[in-house]
């Protein structure tokens, strides 16, 4: 009775595993079709290994000035988040200065709000007032300054469980609090770091809204931006759009791949906590 | 002396530069959107009036905004229950000690490393060819016509495809619930004679309250900030009928260029979204008295 439960709860798994993915294998499927046979039928198999709507999607998407675009923007956010989010968590759980409280409080209240709430006034004042659309680096900053409340919830929640012993110890070595931090926090952090890494850049490397709203010209797009563009042009050749989003996916299920554990593990913490 | 300049320096160096990119990209647009809510402008001229509150009145006298709030809160209903059903069903089978446990998580999980505007276009595809295709071959009729061209059905498409996606991140959280749930509590079930079920309904699920009051109030905040997916899969359409709150929110900005209303809409959806979180913070702390 136990053994056939288990086949059944088996079968169910795989069958249900199967219809989770029929959207992807669909998908990259009929990136080897023509159009015409797509449109057709969508479910049959291709002729042969056709990569002609690849090489179009490469170039109506400028994938390579896209992708390259998408790297710079989620790799500075990331690191320059963990940098200054560190630290900043450091002095909090360290320091029991009233300013510390207050500001700690502030920004995880931050937290509640949707970006949709600061959205026209960054437009306003980062696009308009200081001409700075088109631009990478706003849009590296903005990101850096959406995700800080976060971060630093995640890094002193974690930094507050490390013994203050040692901080002690490290001091009465001489060492300043500056270069503790480099020297025995920094290292101790790594499993935290790598979690809230995985967090922000995934999150970073998926955003369009904000990008949308600052990166417009071809030069600044991102794989999103993109993405978007190539498929609202109202065109009605939908094998290569099929490719293009196929081109999209591919370098985050790479990353998939090799980090799925902390890239899981980052989910269940950011959001248990956060 | 000493010890207050090192102080100083600390403060310089470790706090300052967070908090002023802080202030400067959250605060100061906060404080300037509330701001913009009291006046007319559109965005492109340089002069506007103050109006007073009259942009929060055209909110609610709006009635397009109040559908777009009501059909936000179908599609947030509907998807909170589906996906966490799923979500939860997945975890639950996926803990009894099943092999290849890592790889199925994996899988249903995949959805979610996805940017929701590539996602919204994938599911653009199937429900306008694949699943119109499949349902001439069977002679299904519901399926003939593509649920996007269709307004009474447009909305079910939607929730189809966060269920698809959510229901895989609420099941790793889920997983992680169950894993700590203590063996020997189940196991003291079974001696008591509880079977798959019972033991599911009145040991496992207790336990893991806490999980369900994040699941559930993570799927609310999503769904009433989602816009990559309400963009890229229907894009409001057919007929405006899933125009969400947060797709709303754009459109009467960015198209219709009225700057102070869709900052009086942010607001208000920042309100709701506010109230989830405060009843959320009261809901876990009240689970960790009783736990």
């Amino acid at each position: 009775m136990k053994k056939k439960g288990k086949w059944i709860t088996y079968t169910i798994l795989i069958l249900l595993l199967i219809a989770f993915m029929v959207p992807f294998y669909l998908l990259v499927l009929n990136t080897f079709k023509t159009t015409q046979e797509f449109v057709l039928d969508p479910f049959s198999l291709p002729k042969f290994l056709n990569l002609d709507n690849y090489k179009d999607a490469i170039e109506k998407m400028n994938f390579k000035v896209s992708f390259r675009n998408t790297a710079i923007i989620s790799l500075s956010t990331t690191l320059l988040n963990t940098v200054v989010s560190s630290m900043i968590a450091y002095v909090f759980s360290r320091k029991n200065w009233k300013i510390n409280k207050i500001l700690f409080m502030v920004l995880v209240a931050s937290m509640v709000a949707p970006f949709q709430v600061y959205m026209i006034p960054l437009v306003k004042l980062y696009g308009g007032t200081l001409g700075l659309s088109n631009n990478l680096a706003t849009v590296i900053y903005v990101g850096i300054g959406i995700t800080i409340p976060f971060s630093v919830f995640l890094y002193e929640g974690f930094l507050n469980s490390i013994p203050r012993e040692l901080d002690e110890a490290a001091l009465i070595d001489g060492c300043s609090m500056e270069k503790t931090f480099f020297k025995i926090f920094l290292p101790l952090m790594k499993p935290i770091i790598v979690t809230v890494m995985v967090f922000v850049g995934l999150g970073s490397w998926n955003e369009y809204l904000m990008t949308s709203l600052f990166l417009t010209k071809s030069e600044t797009r991102t794989l999103s931006i993109a993405a978007f563009t190539f498929l609202t042009n109202k065109s009605a050749d939908y094998s290569p759009m099929m490719a293009g989003l196929v081109l999209g996916i591919i370098p985050i299920l790479i990353f998939y791949l090799f980090g799925q554990k902390h890239i899981i593990e980052g989910v269940v913490q950011g959001s248990v906590k956060g | 002396m000493v010890k207050k300049r090192a102080n100083i320096r600390l403060f310089i160096l470790f706090v300052v530069p967070a908090m002023f990119i802080w202030i400067t990209v959250v605060l100061i647009p906060f404080i300037y959107g509330l701001f913009i809510t009291l006046t007319d402008w559109n965005g492109l001229s340089a002069d506007f009036n103050f109006i007073g509150l009259k942009n929060y009145l055209s909110v609610f006298s709006d009635g397009s905004f109040i559908e777009s709030l009501k059909k936000t809160f179908i599609y947030s209903f509907s998807s909170v229950i589906f996906s966490n059903i799923l979500g939860l069903a997945i975890a639950l089978a996926l803990t009894g000690k099943i092999k290849g446990q890592n790889l199925f998580r994996m899988g249903f999980f995949t959805p979610n490393i996805i940017g929701g505007i590539i996602l919204g276009y994938i599911w653009n595809f199937i429900f306008a060819f694949a699943l119109t295709s499949f349902g001439k071959s069977i002679g299904w009729e519901v399926l003939e016509k593509s649920f996007l061209t269709d307004p009474n059905k447009a909305m079910l498409a939607l929730i189809i495809v966060t269920t698809w996606q959510m229901s895989g991140y609420l099941m790793v959280i889920y997983i992680a619930g169950l894993i700590n749930v203590p063996n020997d509590i189940i196991e003291a079930s079974e001696i008591d004679g509880a079977g798959m079920w019972n033991k599911i309904r009145y040991v496992k699920i207790p336990m893991i309250r806490n999980s369900i009051a994040i699941c559930v109030f993570l799927t609310i905040t999503r769904t009433f900030m989602a816009f990559d997916i309400n963009l890229s899969l229907t894009a409001g359409g057919p007929y405006k009928s899933t125009e969400m709150i947060s797709y709303k929110i754009y459109q009467t900005a960015f198209s219709n260029m009225k700057f102070g209303l869709g900052q009086a809409q942010a607001v208000v959806l920042f309100v709701i979204v506010a109230i989830v979180s405060l009843l959320q913070v009261t809901v876990t702390r009240k689970g960790d008295d009783l736990a």
